[in-house]
Order: C-alpha cells, then structure tokens, then sequence
C-alpha cells in the first residue's frame, strides 16, 4: 500500500502585520516550524509521498532566503516531495519563485507545474500524478481540463493533484478560484484525488471510507477565521482502497470569542488555562458593576500574561450606570451628578463621561 | 437624621468598642493614634460599603489593607441611626474569606437582606447617595477648603457671592469643572483634532495625497491609516490583476512560440518540395485541362454541325406556319368588314321604313295651324270675361205663379230660368201678352249679348277651318303634330349618322362583294398563336447564332477532327512526364488545404515565430517586474486588516459624537446651575461667616468681582491665614448641609479648631453650637476642654 502524507496552505512567507512584532516573528515562523514537525512524523511513519496541493508560499514575491529555508526544510524529509503551484504561489512561467524553487531544491523534490501525467516509478513509486496546478491567482475554469479519461493507465494506481474551490465546500462567491465541483472530480478515473485552497479540512472528521477526495486543509492557523486547529492527512492507498488519518499539527490557535458577560472575574476564570498557544480575541459585551469595570484592565492584564496573545475588544462592555447609581455616587444636585442625568439616554456618552469625571477628581 | 450607637468587634486598631451618641455635640476625645477618625470611618463604612469585598478591586484591597488588622479574617460594624423618626440597625460583617454577611433591621422589626437590597433600602431612607454624605457630612474638612480654593486659583471671573457659591456647588464632589471641561476638550481634541466632521474629512481638503504631519487626533490618524491601507489594497489588486494579465499573455505567446517551433521544425524543409510541386500541379492541371477541352470537342464539332441543321429545319417549317397565320388574320378582318356592312345596310332600312309612318301621320295633320289656336285661346278668353260682367250684379227673383198662366223665363242669354234664381237680368213673357225685362241699370244686356254672340261664332269658324271639336281637341292634335315632326328630324339624323355619306346602294353592292366570308375564326387567339410562334423562331434563330459563332470558333481553334486527336496525344504524354517528376517531390502534409493555405500558414507562423520571440522575452521581463513590484502581503491579508482598520475609524467617530453630547450635557448644566437660584445658600453662608468672623471678614462685590475685605481692607482668599480659610470652608459647608438636608442631619468633624486663633476659635464654636441645635455633631478631638465649649458630652476614645 501506498502511504502519502497530504499538506497544502502553508502560505510561508504570509505576514501577519496587525501583529506585534513577537507575535508577528512567532506566527511566521510557525508556518515552517509546523512543516518540520510533520516532515519528522513523515519521516517516523511508512510514508513515500509528501504531497503538497498548493499554496506552499503565501505569494509570488517570496524572499529568496525563505524560500532556501523550505527548501532546506524539505530536503530533510526521507522520501519523494510533490509540489503543486497553487493559486498564490502560481506558476509563472520558468523563472521567479519557482525558478528559484528548483534550483535550491534537493533531489527528493519535484514541482509539477505541467499538465501531464507524472508515473512515479522512476522514483521508486507506483502511481501516477495528474497534476491540475494554477497558472493564475484567479480563474474562473478550473485545471482540471487537461485529463482525458483515455489518458489514463486503470490498472496503475492513479492520484489527482488540484488546488482549488472545492463547491459546496469552501465559499468561492464570485468563482474565481479555480472551482471544482464534485461530480467533476468523481467523473475521472482517478483512484484518489488530493486537493487544496480551502483552509478547513475536507473530511473534517471520522475515518470516511470509500471517500476518495481529501482536501488537506491549513497544517497551521492562519487567522480568526480559521477556528481548527491545523491538520494534515496520512493516506494509504492501493487498488483495494483508501485508509486516511487527519492528524492535528497545528502550534497556534486563533479563537475569536463574542461573548455576553455579567461577571466579568468568573468570565474570565473559564478561560483561565489551556491558551498559552492561542491567539484569543475577546469580543465582549454587557453591563459590569463599577468595581468590576474599573478592574478589567488589570483582569485582562492577568489573563494575557496566561495566552499567547490576546485582543480584548470590549466597547460594548459598559458600566452598569443607573439614575440611581448617579445618585448614590455624587452628591446630590452636583454637577456631575446634574452632568450624568442629562446623559442617562445615551448609554455609550454616559459611559465616557462617568470616566471623564473619575479622571477630574 | 442622627446616629444613635455604633459597636464594633474589631475594625481596624479598635476593638470591642460601644458607643452611644447624643442628639447635638458629642466630643470623641482622645489623644493622637486612638482611633478617633477609625470610629468615624467605621459609622461610614457601616452605613455605605458592602460586606462582600473582591480581592481583584483595588477599591476593596485598599479597605482590607487600611481596615483589617494584621492576621483578622473579619471586622465589623454595628449602627443604630434614626431618620425621619425611625430607628434602624445596620449589621456589617466584612470577611476576606467567604464569612462576610449584612443586615438592616427596620424599626418594626422587619429585617433586609443582601448587598443590593440594602443598598437600595438605605437609599431610599437616606435620599441621598454616598456621596453626599461622604463629602458634606463625613468628610475631612479640607475637601470644601480645597474647593474654594481651587475656585479662587482658577483664575475665574466670580462677580457676586452668588457665582461664587455656584463654582462651590459645581466642584463639591471634588470634581474640578476646569479640569472636568478641559479633560473633555482634550478627549475631543485627541480625536478630533485635523477632522472636518460637517464633511467627514480632513480639514482643508488634506486626504492622503496631502496629508497632515503633525497633531492629527484619532479620527484622522486612523483614517489615514484606513486610507493608506486602502490604497495599498488597490494597488495590490492593480499589481496582482497586472501580474495576472501578463502571466496570461505571456503563457499564450508561450503557446503560440512552441506552436511555431514545432511547425518550423516540421515543416522547414518541405518549402522547396512543393513550390516545385506547386507549379508543377499547376501545368498539370493546366494539361488536364486542354486535354479534356480537346476531347470535348471531338465530340462537341458534330453534334453542334447536327443540331445546326435541325434548327434550320425547324425554322423553316415555323416561318410557314407563321404566314399560314398571317392569311387566316386577313379573313378574319373581311369577315369582320361584311358583318359590319350588313349591320348597317339593315339599320338603314328599318329607318326608311320608320320615316314613312311618320310621314303619312303628318299628312294627316296638315291643316292645323298654330296661329288659329292662339286666336281660339284669345276669343274664348274674352266670352268668359263678358259673361262674368253680365253676371256680375245680382238680384234675387221668386216668381210665384197662380194659376194656370204660360209665362217663360229667361235670362239675358236667352236661357231658361228657375222661378227661384239669383240673376243679374231676367226676362219674363207671357206669350202674345207681355214680356217683362228685368236688369241692372249700369250693364247694357244686349250689347253683351250681342258681342258674346260675335266672338262665339268666330270660334265655331276656326274649329271648323282646323277640323277639331274644340279647343283641347285643337291642343290634343296639335300636340300629336309637334312630336312626328320631331320623330322625323331624329330618323334623319340616324340616317345620316349610319351611312356616313354612302350611298346605299354602294353598301349593299359592297355587301354581295363580302358575302363568301363566313367562317367564324377566333381573332384573339389567332393573335396568341402568332406571337408564341414568333418567340419560338426567336429563340431557334438565337441558338442557330449561338451555335453557329461556338462551332466557327472550335472550328478555328482546333481545326479538323484530326488536328484535334493529334493534339490530344501531345498532351497527354506531357501529363505523364510532369506526374513521374511529381512523384519524386515531398507532398503536401495533411491539414492543409492546398498549397497556398500551407505557405500562408507557414508565413504566419513564421511571423508568429519572431513575434512571439521577443514578447515572450518582453513578457518575462514585465513578470519579473510585476513579481518584484508585488506588495510585501496578499490583497487578501491586507483586507481582512482592513476591516479592523476600519472599525477603528468609526469607533473614534462614535467615541467623538459620545464626547459632542458630553460637551453639550457640560455645557447645559453649567448653565442651568449658574442660572440656580442660590439666595437660600447665600443667606446661610452670609449668616455663617458673619457668626464666624465676628462680621470682620465682608463678601460682596466691588468693580464687578467678589471682595472678600476685612476692616484693613481687600483681602485675596489665597492670602487669608488657614484660620480664615477654614472659617469659610465650615460656613459653606453649613450653609450647603442646611440648605440641602433641610432638616436636623449630623455632621463628622475632625478636629477642625486647631488652626484657628483664639478669637476665630471662639467665633468657630460658638457656630457649631448654634448649628448643634437643631443638628447632631460628632466631633474629634484631643482637648477635652473643647467639651465646655462645645457644650458636648464626652465619649472617651
């Protein structure tokens, strides 16, 4: 039985500007951190192929020293490397990123950046790629139009390679990625098909048999529309049939919380442990007691020191402003409290007005 | 409102303490570090601060580090106050672990529980909130000192006593309004700063092209940054659909140069090949040609000499059938003459015969004479008038006879008379004895008579001479007469009309001339047959032409019928050469339509070849730019920032609006508070300083500002002694605590009289006294002597 490993979206060389710069150093270096940690389980585990359908650099314009570093990165693995030009890294002619791709790559790696087949034997394997890679970072057509059915051998055991917008899978609104629907790809006599573009992984969960598509889904988070955690998939194929494993990979995790909060202390305590490699962005709202919300920032200050990175977004968090509060907390027929009265409609002015006061005191 | 006990077990450095308090002064005496201000801020903190305290509140770690002894788990406090009459109990057990609890037990006994619903309940006793009490009733004293102070640093414009206690109203709460108003036009600033909010855009025009560089507030910073951000998205979409356009065009010159390479190298060598098989073909189809032309007109010369001949004939026999046609036309025209004539000649005598009626008719009516008749009308005319004369006068006559008497009446005509008549004359006779004439004077009967008779007679003459009855018989036949004549003149005219100016007689010989032509042929289609037969000799004399000119023309081209197979062995045997000198070229590939479809393509791609070498070269070049000329991140991570820059922008506008309504609220109320009324206050704190000052420091207002002066003149507040100060801040706090409660309160005094000199002391107590009457006073203090003055109890500390 064949064993492959399946990755695609690396996207090294993505930035993560809105970051500090920590942060920011972390999160790219995790794209290629996270390539050598499943590199090494390839390397641990029977596995021929790494297969990666797409996508391996963020864009084109990739700095050479990145790109010396994945290629470093990939020499390291044991057995035979296939690289499919995705839509952000298309292939662009014989020059550029790919260009340089090639000239710093080991032996053990292989760009498929032509329509045709690619019979594996000369590398010791037994199957033959039909690889659909991307000429553009947009299409409406997808790659797939090359293969003709007569083309193929049946008797060999026959792997699609495509990167795209699989439909009814990933959102591709306008169809300018390369869209692929499903009865396409089941209407060639491919014996599995591997696929890339979409960050989720497809199947998401469960051992799926008889599936024959797989997209392989981000190996690392990549933003807070991403909520996985990244992942890869360990494929056995023969002619019998597909055994698939989808294994967690990822070292960060973005988690992009909206959450309604009364009591701010017992809120966060829930959220106390198990974030040290996540990137949390806290979008809260509701109304605190003044004690509560005067100590938020100190809270938050607490809870960032236990999460890689945290974005508290609290402009909706308010203090639990009453008349009567007014009252109770300025003398009476003050101005302040004369002030806050006029504002007691106007809850976010009211708000900032309270804090204006605090600061006048 | 007053305190009537406070216990506690330990807060802070007391411990098991029981206090009771009087209405009016109680003097909490005892030296420094006993815990006087502690049983203060213990009688506080029951009333108002919860007894579940949060370690992670800075407020609440501050109560347990300033309250809680060291290595205490729990203080408390209990209160009994009266207000409004009634006694309550307030019970506070604060605990840093779990322990703490509270309860507020009303006078009839029923008891609150719970953080919030005593809250509520002591609020609603109390009227005010905390912070009333904190700062006029429990506070230290230097808060209302500051106040004034910070009113009179300021610098502000304060024209009366009246505007004065208003900034001391405004800034009670320790609020500073200058640095309330100026912390809210620094928020506004720090926002707004370099933003045109009517346009919602920078001031002046200033977008990102012209950027502001310095002092720009929020709004404008993150609008910028939005901008630029926005910009470097267009510009990565730009340069992306730029790298995607050349990536494009150059995978298709790509194509076009390897299909161009591949046909070069197919095709190159065949070029010579087949220009020669070209022109060869060319001859060779030139020779097929001729060769076929030339067997065509072995068989052709014949068979035109052939149908020559038939043509000939069948002219000849149609040109007889034509004049066959022509003679049959000139029968129809005789016969056509005769039937004419014939019409005519019968026409002419049924005429004749017409006239002759006519004639005899007239002949009979000859003697009328239109003349007679005329006359006839005339003379008839003229009887009726006379007769109408002798008739026209009229007398009545009734002639009654008896007996037997033959008597005969007439009448002027001589007619008989009825007995009984209407008459104008009458004459009556008795034969042989009388006749009676009877008539109107004026009218001669006789000579009416007589002349009637006249005319009468000539009528009788002139119908006799016309041979009629009478007048319409005259009319009748005259008539009758008229009408032949008439009749007669139309037959003539017929006649005329007819014979034209023949004779009859030639008519009718013409008539036995045309008799033999009988037959009854039809003219029309004779007509048709002629015509159709015309068109057919046209058509055969044209193809007699045709045929002739084509035969003439083989006939020179090719001479004999010998000449012509000659000269087809000759072409043939040049076809068998140009085909063994075919065989040994290179053919024409398949694909192509003949040789001129395999030149142009092969001029095309040879064209294409060089174009599409140097774009593709080109094309590389503007790739390698358009990469390099990349944005440093994809369009896709710049946009997902985009939107956090974005809610950024609208945040600080929402936050700027949020600071517009604040500005308008600050505003709004300084107004309404400078427009109080504030003269209950001013006559407090006049009566306040006047007990406290002895009338030696004056308020009033002098060239538009407040003075505060005393006998040696105007004084500054910031250079009155601390006495004088305090002096003031305890008038205004009275007068604010009467003002505000207005009924009995307490008041939390910290020793307050040390400052003061003697006689200010004495002036101080003799107003705590006076307000101690209808006030309770808890005061602190070392100097038990103070107790006299006061007129207080003691409560040993």
């Amino acid at each position: 039985m064949l064993k492959l490993v399946h990755i695609s979206d690396l996207h090294i060389g993505k930035v993560f500007d809105k970051y500090p710069g920590p942060i920011k150093e972390a999160l790219q270096a995790a794209r290629i951190g996270t390539l050598e940690k499943i590199i090494d389980f390839a390397n641990t585990n029977p596995s021929s192929l790494l297969v990666i359908v797409g996508d391996l650099f963020d864009r084109v314009n990739i700095p050479t020293s990145l790109i010396m570093e994945t290629t470093r990165t990939l020499r390291a693995y044991h057995g035979l490397v296939l690289v499919l030009p995705g839509n952000h890294d298309f292939s662009s002619s014989s020059q550029g990123l790919w260009q340089t791709f090639k000239d710093n790559s080991g032996e053990n790696t292989l760009v498929l950046d032509d329509y045709r087949p690619y019979d594996l034997k000369e590398y010791g394997v037994d199957a033959v790629i039909y690889p659909c890679h991307c000429q553009s970072k947009h299409s409406e057509e997808n790659a797939l139009g090359w293969i003709a059915p007569g083309l193929v051998d049946q008797a060999r055991v026959n792997i699609g390679l495509a990167h795209g917008a699989l439909e009814g899978i990933s959102p591709d609104l306008q169809g300018q990625y390369f869209t692929m629907e499903k009865s396409e790809l089941t209407s060639l006599p491919m014996d599995l098909w591997l696929l890339g573009h979409t960050h989720v992984p497809y199947p998401l969960s469960g051992e799926n048999p008889g599936e024959r598509i797989f997209n392989a889904g981000v190996h690392e988070p990549d933003g807070m529309n991403y909520r996985h955690k990244g992942s890869f998939f360990y494929i056995g194929i023969d002619k019998e049939g597909i055994q698939s494993q989808r294994i967690e990979s990822g070292t960060y995790r973005f988690e992009d919380r909206y959450d309604r909060v009364e009591d701010l202390e017992a809120y966060l305590k829930t959220i106390d442990e198990g974030y040290e490699n996540t990137l949390l962005r806290l979008n809260l709202s509701g109304r605190l007691d003044e004690d509560d919300y005067k100590a938020r920032r100190d809270m938050y200050k607490k809870l960032a020191d236990k999460v890689f990175y945290l974005d508290v977004r609290d402009d909706d968090l308010t203090l639990r402003l009453s008349p009567d509060l007014i009252s109770e907390k300025f003398v009476h027929g003050s101005f302040p409290e004369k002030m806050l009265l006029k504002l007691k409609d106007e809850k976010d002015a009211l708000q900032l007005a309270y804090e204006l006061i605090e600061e006048s005191r | 409102m007053k305190i009537l006990s406070y216990k506690t077990n330990s807060f802070a450095g007391i411990k098991n303490r029981s206090y009771e308090f009087i209405e009016g002064t109680n003097l909490l005496l005892g030296p420094n570090e006993a815990g006087k201000s502690t049983i203060i801020d213990g009688i506080f903190h029951t009333i108002f601060t919860p007894a579940k305290l949060r370690k992670n509140l800075k407020k609440d770690t501050d109560f347990i580090d300033k309250y809680f002894p060291q290595g205490s788990d729990t203080i408390d406090g209990y209160l009994v106050m009266e207000i409004g009459g009634r006694r309550i109990m307030i019970e506070k057990i604060w605990s840093k672990s779990d322990q703490s609890r509270e309860r507020l037990t009303l006078e009839d006994g029923s008891v609150i529980s719970g953080e919030e619903a005593i809250r509520k309940k002591i609020k609603d006793l109390m009227v005010f909130g905390q912070a009333t009490y904190k700062y006029l009733n429990f506070s230290s004293h230097g808060d209302p000192r500051d106040s004034l102070y910070s009113i009179t640093a300021s610098g502000a414009v304060q024209k009366d006593i009246s505007a004065y206690l208003t900034r001391a109203v405004m800034d009670l709460d320790g609020l500073s309004l200058d640095k309330l108003e100026a912390g809210i036009d620094k928020a506004m600033n720090d926002l707004g700063a370099r933003w045109d909010f009517d346009r919602d855009y920078p001031q002046n025009n200033r977008g990102i092209d012209n950027k502001y560089k310095n002092g720009l507030g929020k709004i404008i910073s993150a609008f910028y940054a939005r901008e630029d951000l926005d910009r470097e998205i267009r510009e990565g979409i730009k340069k992306e659909d730029e790298l995607q356009a050349i990536s494009g065009d150059l995978r298709t010159w790509e194509k076009s140069l390897e299909e161009a390479k591949n046909f070069k190298a197919k095709y190159e060598d065949l070029g010579e090949d087949l220009r020669k098989r070209e022109s060869l073909d060319k001859d060779l189809a030139l020779l097929a040609k001729e060769e076929e032309d030339l067997k065509k007109a072995i068989f052709t010369m014949p068979q035109l000499e052939a149908d020559l001949k038939t043509l000939k004939r069948d002219l000849e026999d149609l040109t007889k059938k034509k004049e066959a046609l022509k003679k049959r036309l000139d029968y129809i025209g005789k016969r056509d003459e005769r039937l004419q004539v014939e019409s005519v000649v019968k026409s002419y005598k049924d005429l004749e015969k017409d006239k002759k009626k006519i004639q005899e008719g007239l002949k009979k009516l000859m003697a009328l004479d239109p003349k007679d008749f005329k006359k006839l009308e005339e003379l008839e005319k003229s009887i009726d008038l006379e007769r109408l004369r002798l008739e026209a006068g009229a007398i009545n006559l009734d002639l009654d006879i008896e007996g037997d008497i033959d008597l005969v009446l007439k009448d002027a005509m001589g007619k008989d008379l009825d007995k009984k008549s209407k008459t104008s004359y009458f004459s009556l006779e008795a034969p042989g004895l009388f006749t009676l004439k009877v008539g109107l004077a004026d009218v001669d009967f006789g000579e009416k008579r007589k002349l009637i008779e006249e005319k009468t007679d000539q009528v009788k003459k002139i119908l006799e001479k016309n041979k009629v009855q009478n007048k319409e018989d005259f009319a009748e036949k005259l008539r009758k007469k008229m009408n032949l004549e008439e009749d007669l003149g139309v037959l003539n005219r017929n006649l005329e009309m007819i014979l034209k100016g023949r004779d009859p007689k030639d008519l009718e010989k013409s008539l036995e001339d045309l008799k033999a032509y009988v037959e009854d042929y039809s003219k029309d289609q004779t007509m048709t047959d002629l015509e159709s037969l015309q068109e057919e000799i046209s058509n055969l004399t044209k193809d007699q032409v045709e045929k002739d000119y084509f035969f003439n023309q083989l006939k020179e081209k090719y001479g004999s019928q010998e000449d012509i197979y000659r000269k087809v062995g000759e072409k043939s045997m040049a076809k068998e050469k140009a085909i063994l000198a075919l065989e040994k070229l290179a053919k024409l590939p398949e694909g192509f339509k003949d040789y001129d479809d395999f030149f142009n393509k092969k001029a095309q791609r040879d064209k294409t070849f060089e174009e599409a070498s140097t774009r593709v070269l080109d094309l590389k070049t503007a790739q390698a730019r358009a990469i390099v000329d990349l944005p440093p991140r994809t369009v896709e991570e710049m946009k997902l920032d985009y939107k956090d820059y974005d809610e950024s922008f609208k945040a600080y506008k929402k936050k700027y609006h949020d600071l517009v309504l604040i500005k308008d609220a600050f505003v709004k109320t300084k107004e309404e508070m400078a427009g109080s009324p504030r003269q209950s206050l001013e006559e407090s704190f006049r009566k306040y300083i006047d007990i406290i000052t002895g009338s030696s420091i004056k308020l009033d207002s002098y060239k538009d500002r407040l003075r505060i002066s005393n006998q040696t003149g105007d004084l500054s507040y910031i250079h009155l002694s601390k006495g004088s100060k305090d002096s003031l801040a305890l008038a205004l706090r009275l007068a604010l605590i009467e003002n505000l409660f207005k009924g009995p309160s307490f008041l939390a005094l910290d020793d307050i009289l040390n400052d003061m000199d003697q006689e200010r002391k004495t002036q101080a107590i003799g107003l705590l006294k006076d307000f101690a009457k209808t006030n309770q006073i808890i005061f602190t203090s070392f100097n038990k002597d103070l107790a006299e003055d006061l007129n207080a109890i003691v409560i040993e500390v």
